[in-house]
């Protein structure tokens, strides 16, 4: 029973990793900010998870499981938040995108509060 | 071999950290860099989590926790400040 928990354990850290890692080659190699933050997001929240849940299976009492899962449902809710608002706030700035980039109905229902706040008003 | 993995993810760890670290500096945009420090942030929860581990000394976990939450309201500061130019 032991050797079979510790190789999920092992599996799941290394994995977990890896995932970390090709989010952030793909921070620093993408051209873009929507690229790079598309390229993050995904990538940290998975391997977030199966690093925490190697560390669970590890662990194994109560009390640190238990903060466990609440540092893991902090990061699951915060950072797909967190990446939204960075998008939200880039398209309102008016960040600069690599040519094909497509919104969808973005010019036909702008985002509450673009006009008010333009792109004018706010210094770089 | 778990200490083995727990000891090199660790290292891993701080190296993507470092990683991290090349696009805060030397990002073009403010955005950029706002990425840069989510990633950051979440590799450096990891990070002492599993220190906590490796030191079985668990009142590390409470760190983690209470950086959770003030890293999300600095990052959603920031943003506002961006956003709107005021923090009000």
């Amino acid at each position: 029973m032991k050797p079979a928990v510790d190789i999920i354990v092992c599996f799941l850290l290394w994995s977990g990793l890896f995932f970390i890692f090709v989010g952030t080659v793909g921070l620093i190699r993408l051209p873009d900010l929507y690229t790079r933050m598309h390229a993050t997001s995904k990538c940290d929240t998975l391997g977030t998870g199966m690093i925490l849940i190697a560390l669970m299976i590890q662990i194994g009492h109560y009390n640190e499981v238990i903060k466990l899962i609440i540092i893991c449902a902090f990061i699951w809710s915060i950072n797909p938040l967190v990446t939204h608002v960075i998008g939200s706030t880039a398209y309102i700035r008016g960040e600069e995108y690599v040519p094909n980039t497509f919104f969808k109905d973005c010019y036909h229902d702008p985002y509450p509060g673009r006009e008010e706040l333009g792109r004018g008003d706010v210094n770089a | 071999m778990i200490d083995f993995s727990l000891q090199g993810v660790f290292l891993g760890l701080v190296i993507l950290s470092f990683m991290a670290l090349y696009r805060i500096i030397g990002g073009p945009h403010a955005s950029d860099r706002i990425v840069g420090v989510n990633v950051l942030m979440t590799n450096v929860i990891l990070a002492i989590i599993i220190l906590a581990h490796i030191f079985r000394n668990y009142t590390y976990l409470d760190v983690a926790f209470v950086y959770v939450l003030s890293a999300f309201v600095g990052t959603i500061c920031v943003l506002k400040s961006l956003g709107k130019g005021k923090l009000s």
